[in-house]
């Protein structure tokens, strides 16, 4: 839990956080559009790690990382006045994490058209503490092959396959209908595969016995 | 498991390790809380500053709103009057612009007698009659020949008044000549109002009932006209009277049905007197402030082809376009 009582050398007034765990979603939601400062401390320290991390499967280890989970919920906080049902906002910041997501990855794209004689953009290292060599490198490589797919396809691919996301969920997310949804991982997978199997640090991990399996999320039980 | 499954479990296990040593959500949350703070702040300051603009707007309104009922309060009835010296009963004539000078024992005053818009959709409520600053101005001179014959000659009633009636009415009549008409008015009920009504001669009765009208008593500035018809039926005070009754009815009482049966009364028993071409155009107004679209259309045609270039041409003409 992050200290309620704020960061006092950065300037930033204290904020004394009672009962954070027991303020219900439309009191938080009302003092929020009342332009309580709490109670925007309360919805980031409960939402926060979500949100950090839903971007990090969809992104994977990138340097905007930081700046995108800001821009979430500075969007989520000036926006809060659009939400209905305050008990939704955990479903409504999945989404806005989501578009945040997805414009970072379609202006790269159009910047890498565009601007295609400058170097490419480095995916930066992955600095998990405790994890081998080889995995580090097959995390790249995923990443790397994601960035060749289309936007609507990895994201919907990132968050029902490396998120676990339920296929509901994934279609709420992408604001899509359930089999446009499952279209797009479907091809996002194939797609996936074909390019791993032939992706060096990836071929050990997809071997030929994958070659008759269906697809995944047909196994999952929500499909 | 799959090897997808083995793939995402490696990438998965990874990213939360590393989300478990990351330690950017305190600073991040400092900079969200920040943004946060601004966001607010420039809130307040656009609700401060639109409050101001919403306070300037709403006094330059309220006093616009109060410049233009003040104004309209204070404007007299919109009256253009020809003189006659037998009749001074002030009457409305519509698109009318003209200066009258008033022929009494008050030549310097006059009355400068605008054009008043006609606007027969507006349904407003029956409005104060107020003392104009100016003398009222005397009625058109009915000179137009009328089936009935009229007779100017003194009545009988104007010869029976006593001397020390006149006095009476002349010490009323004077201060409602100087303008003073509540203090006309109540010196007239002293002497008994029902009583003048009676014994007056046309032109006094004229007088009185203008004297209550400026007075505020509207619904009594109607006796002294009823008198008149009563008693000077055929003359041309008694063609102005009922001209006046209808004009009562439209303006001060805000009864369109009561005026538009005076206005036809007017036209039915002098077709063609002066009064007539203001008369059928108030009774197209009526018609319209009513609402009886047909009868308004027929009376609008009747007056086009009386008056094609009268004042209320222009709204005959868009009552036929409806």
């Amino acid at each position: 839990m992050i200290d309620p009582e704020g960061d006092p050398a950065s300037g930033v007034r204290p904020v004394r956080v009672v009962a954070e765990t027991t303020t219900d979603a439309g009191t938080l939601h009302q003092r929020l559009l009342r332009g309580e400062r709490a109670a925007a401390a309360i919805l980031f320290d409960r939402h926060a790690p979500m949100v950090e991390r839903l971007l990090l499967r969809i992104l994977g280890s990138d340097s905007e990382l930081d700046d995108l989970v800001h821009e979430v919920f500075v969007r989520a906080f000036e926006s809060a006045h659009r939400l209905r049902d305050p008990d939704a906002f955990a479903g409504w910041l999945r989404r806005l994490a989501v578009c945040a997501a997805m414009d970072l990855l379609r202006s790269r794209r159009r910047r890498r058209r565009w601007l295609w004689f400058l170097p490419p953009d480095e995916m930066p290292e992955v600095e998990a503490p405790g994890v081998d060599e080889s995995t580090r490198e097959a995390v790249k490589a995923t990443y790397r092959l994601l960035d060749a797919l289309p936007v609507e396809d990895r994201v919907a691919f990132t968050l029902r396959v490396l998120d676990g996301m339920p296929l509901a969920s994934v279609a709420l997310a992408c604001e899509c209908s359930l089999a446009t949804a499952k279209r797009r991982i479907s091809r996002a997978e194939q797609a996936f595969l074909t390019a791993a199997r032939a992706h060096p640090a990836l071929a050990t991990w997809v071997t030929d016995r994958h070659a008759d399996r269906h697809s995944e999320f047909d196994d999952r039980g929500d499909a | 498991m799959t090897p997808l499954d083995t793939i995402a479990n490696e990438v998965a296990t990874t990213q939360d390790n590393l989300l478990a040593h990351r330690d950017s959500l305190p600073a991040l949350r400092t900079q969200v809380l920040r943004s946060f703070d601004r966001r607010e702040a420039k809130r307040t300051q656009y609700l401060r500053r639109a409050l101001v603009v919403a306070a300037v707007f709403g006094s330059a309104a309220l006093l616009v709103t109060a410049l233009v009922a003040a104004r309209h309060r204070a404007r007299p009835l919109e009256v253009v009057a020809v003189h006659d010296e037998l009749v001074p009963m002030s009457v409305n004539h519509h698109d009318t612009p003209s200066t009258a000078t008033s022929q009494t024992p008050h030549p310097s005053e006059t009355s400068d007698l605008r054009e008043a818009p006609v606007d027969p959709a507006r349904e407003s409520p029956p409005r104060p009659v107020r003392a104009p600053t100016t003398r009222s101005v005397p009625i058109p001179k009915y000179d137009s020949p009328s089936p009935r014959p009229i007779d100017h000659t003194p009545t009988p009633a104007t010869n029976a008044v006593t001397p020390t009636a006149r006095l009476d009415d002349e010490s009323w009549a004077q201060l409602a000549h100087k303008g003073r008409f509540n203090e006309a008015y109540a010196l007239a009920q002293r002497s008994g109002f029902s009583n003048l009504c009676d014994t007056l001669p046309a032109r006094d009765l004229v007088t009185l009932s203008e004297t209550a009208r400026w007075a505020g008593h509207v619904r009594e500035s109607r006796q002294p006209l009823l008198s008149t018809r009563a008693r000077f039926a055929g003359t041309a005070e008694a063609a102005a009277a009922t001209f006046a009754l209808g004009r009562i009815a439209f303006d001060d009482s805000n009864d369109a049905r009561e005026a538009i049966e005076w206005f036809t009364t007017l036209l039915r028993e002098y077709p063609s007197g002066g009064l007539s071409r203001e008369a059928s155009g108030r009774l197209v107004e009526a018609y319209v402030r009513v609402g009886d679209l047909p009868s308004a259309k027929t009376h609008a045609e009747r007056y086009l082809a009386s008056y094609p270039t009268g004042p209320h041409a222009g709204l005959a003409h868009r009552v036929l376009e409806r």
